[in-house]
């Protein structure tokens, strides 16, 4: 029979868990096997330094306050911290401990819970991971721009983000939780025509294991929406988790199949009707005798017919070129005065027609892109003309509004109806009436009007008395503001990137400029601006630099310097007249540094003469 | 423009042409004008329905898209109205649209011509129309 004692030891020796006996000086007692086994430290090692040696740093001060409870005779249970182990590792235990006072000692009991620790810390990151995904996907098909209603495997809606309820008009709430048999039921009252959709619902209610699409058009408002029912299966490909519902609101798109047909038939149709005539008129000129007036009738009518097919093919490559949109302008200032001269001139003369200009005196420059401005007042006065079969003068009038100039445009033609005042300006619209119809034409320039004015942050408008009663187009230019024409530097250049570049070096020299796009732009601004000094092209539109430096000379005299830049080939006798041409400081061919040199000249020419001021 | 002289002593046989393009009705009149028929022109729809009224033509040669009452709905009209079953249809359409010349043809038109034409071939047909 053993003794009392040695009974303790096997049992001591015996359990596998970690079993101790500490004191409260900080050192442990006595040890089972178990600890040499779970940490590796030999009991004379353990025993040589004090136990919290061994206690990961982080978990000290709790084991501290554990043991001043034990002194205090508080009883510890599953108190855990980790345990240095020989290898360097740790791990975690788990202890239940008594004081056992006065002795000065503490038994303690503790069990390796490390597995069960990682465990549960696994799992805690598998959650976490997964309510992060959660969380995210959520976010996903909330942001996404279709519709999205997630089905789950129950058939009841599980997911309908904001997209779907704002494309349906059933609110969110309203349609959470709902069984996908009643699905047909909630939208059967918001769509038009909801005959077919019971039997898409009722396909969707049986959990389709192949995807397919459907469309519908839902009411108030009014939109296409596309739908696309996609089974959800898990990764493995293997069991069905519920489906997948996408609306694509597809209204924008139909419209625009819709205007792309509409364009289709409308070129068709607009072109096959002059070349009826020229077919149709030829073919009986050859067949056939006329009398000289009938002849000349028909060659007439033909001579107007092909000119109208020459309108309708400059139209529709103008519309082409609305559609790449108007986006770049080359933005200065322009002086309307030269634009509606240029606009009138390229009108022509009409006795029947005859078209009045009558202009303030004190117009200023306005901001604009000047070929598109000129497109614009062409377009309106070549309809004021069309409109106005019976005659009458056409009066082209300007008014400045503020920080504004309107120009205006008044015929005495056949007017317009009140309710074609607004559609005026939609492509392709035309005003339905038989008078109308005799003026050929597209309904594209008046489109492509309006989207060259709003592009200069402009407005076009109109007003009529009705029909009968003529019409007054309209639109608006912002002023150059008054900085602009009291620059230092007036470029005259029609090359509006070559433009930019200088004004951008100009800038670096801190100088400001003006650009004149055309010579009769830099005529006016001359007048107005006090320029210090001018960078010329000598090839401009419709007139020689060569002239505008003589008016320059003649109008300001010797003193401002010129610089002369440009990508005509000069021979020496001409660079050499150009270089005597008094102010002229610097002859430059046109290049990628051209800029940069001339400015230099300019910049050089510039400080002298503040210095002797 | 209303050609009503009266030519000589044959009776010339009215048909109407209905488009609201001038050029196109100046040369149907300049096809078909001839001493063997008189023809009037209307710009629209309506004024070519009041004209069939007028004279219940044994031909009209009618634009489907003309302002107004279309080519088609005229068709219709006449070929439901019991005053007017002499007459017959020849439809203008400046769309080439299978749909347009199905249409044309249900409703009753006894030819239909495809804008641009040869006068030669609306000569045929309304030789045909009018079974001569």
């Amino acid at each position: 029979m053993m003794n009392g004692g040695a009974m303790y030891e096997s049992f001591f020796s015996l359990s596998i868990d970690m079993l101790c006996v500490a004191g409260f000086d900080g050192f442990f007692k006595h040890l089972n096997p178990a600890w040499a086994q779970t940490l590796g430290f030999t009991d004379a090692e353990l025993m040589a330094r004090p136990f919290l040696d061994f206690v990961h740093p982080d978990d000290r001060p709790a084991t501290v306050d554990v043991v001043e409870n034990l002194a205090k005779g508080a009883k510890i249970v599953n108190f855990r911290n980790r345990y240095e182990c020989r290898d360097g590792t740790y791990r975690w235990l788990a202890w239940t401990a008594i004081p056992a006072q006065p002795a000065g000692l503490i038994y303690a009991v503790g069990r390796d819970v490390t597995q069960e620790v990682r465990a549960q810390a696994e799992l805690k990151d598998a959650n976490d991971s997964a309510a992060t995904r959660l969380a995210l996907l959520t976010a996903l098909i909330d942001a996404i721009g279709v519709g999205v209603i997630l089905v789950d495997r129950e058939q009841v809606v599980a997911h309908w983000n904001q997209e779907a309820s704002r494309l349906t008009g059933i609110p969110i709430e309203q349609a959470l939780g709902q069984p996908t048999r009643l699905l047909g039921e909630l939208f059967a009252p918001r769509v038009e025509d909801n005959s077919g959709l019971q039997s898409h619902f009722e396909r969707v209610s049986r959990l389709p294991a192949e995807s397919f699409r459907f469309a519908m058009t839902v009411l108030e408002p009014r939109r296409e929406v596309e739908v696309t029912v996609s089974p959800a299966a898990l990764t493995s490909g293997r069991g069905q988790v519920g489906f997948v519902m996408v609306l694509q609101d597809i209204t924008a798109a139909k419209e625009l199949d819709r205007a792309k047909d509409d364009l289709i038939a409308t070129v068709s149709h607009e072109l096959r009707t002059p070349l009826a005539s020229l077919v149709g008129f030829t073919e009986l000129l050859l067949t056939r005798e006329f009398s000289d007036a009938q002849r000349k009738q028909y060659l007439e009518t033909m001579l107007h017919e092909g000119r109208r097919l020459t309108e309708l093919i400059n139209d529709f490559l103008d519309l082409q070129r609305m559609e790449g949109g108007y986006k770049r302008l080359d933005l200065g200032p322009a002086d309307l005065r030269t634009l509606i001269a240029r606009a009138v001139t390229t009108a022509g003369d009409d006795p029947r027609t005859p078209i009045e200009v009558d202009l303030p005196k004190d117009l200023p420059l306005v901001i604009a892109d000047t070929n598109a401005i000129l497109q614009v007042l062409i377009s309106l006065l070549s309809n004021a003309r069309k409109y106005s079969p019976g005659g009458g003068a056409i009066r082209v009038n300007a008014q400045v509004t503020g920080e504004a100039v309107e120009v205006s445009i008044q015929d005495h033609g056949i007017g317009i109806p009140p309710e074609a005042l607004t559609k005026l300006f939609t492509k392709f619209y035309r005003v339905a009436n038989g008078d109308r119809r005799l003026v050929s034409g597209t309904g594209v320039g008046l489109a492509i009007s309006r989207r060259i004015i709003d592009a200069h942050g402009g407005r076009i408008g109109v007003e009529s008395g009705g029909l009968g009663q003529g019409s007054r187009f309209y639109f608006t230019l912002r002023t150059a503001s008054h900085g602009a024409r009291s620059g230092d530097v007036l470029i005259v250049e029609d090359d509006a990137g070559f433009a930019r570049l200088l004004e951008a070096e100009l800038a670096i020299k801190g100088l400001s400029s003006v650009w004149a796009p055309d010579a009769e732009t830099a005529d006016q601004l001359i007048g107005q601006m006090a320029a210090r000094a001018v960078i010329l092209d000598l090839l401009l539109p419709g007139a020689s630099g060569e002239d505008l430096l003589a008016r320059l000379r003649a109008s300001v005299g010797g003193e401002l310097p010129v610089a002369v830049v440009t990508i005509k080939e000069l021979d020496a006798t001409e660079t050499l007249t150009l270089r005597r041409t008094a102010g002229v400081v610097a002859v430059l061919k046109k290049h990628s540094g051209a800029a940069k040199e001339a400015v230099a000249f300019i910049a050089e020419a510039l400080t002298p003469r503040e210095a002797h001021q | 423009m209303r050609n009503n002289s009266t030519g000589p002593a044959r009776i010339r046989r009215t048909v109407i042409i209905a488009d609201d393009e001038p050029s196109l009705r100046i040369l149907v009149h300049a096809t078909i004008g001839t001493d063997d028929y008189n023809v009037v022109e209307a710009c629209n729809g309506d004024e070519a329905w009041s004209l069939i009224q007028e004279h219940r033509p044994p031909l009209v040669i009618l634009d489907v898209g003309m302002p107004g009452r279309t080519g088609l709905e005229i068709l219709r009209a006449i070929k439901s109205d019991a005053n007017l079953t002499g007459t017959r249809v020849i439809l203008l359409t400046a769309s080439a649209q299978e749909s347009d010349i199905r249409a044309g043809l249900v409703a009753g038109a006894d030819a239909y011509l495809t804008k641009p034409f040869s006068p030669r071939d609306l000569l045929s047909r309304l030789d045909e129309a009018l079974e001569l």
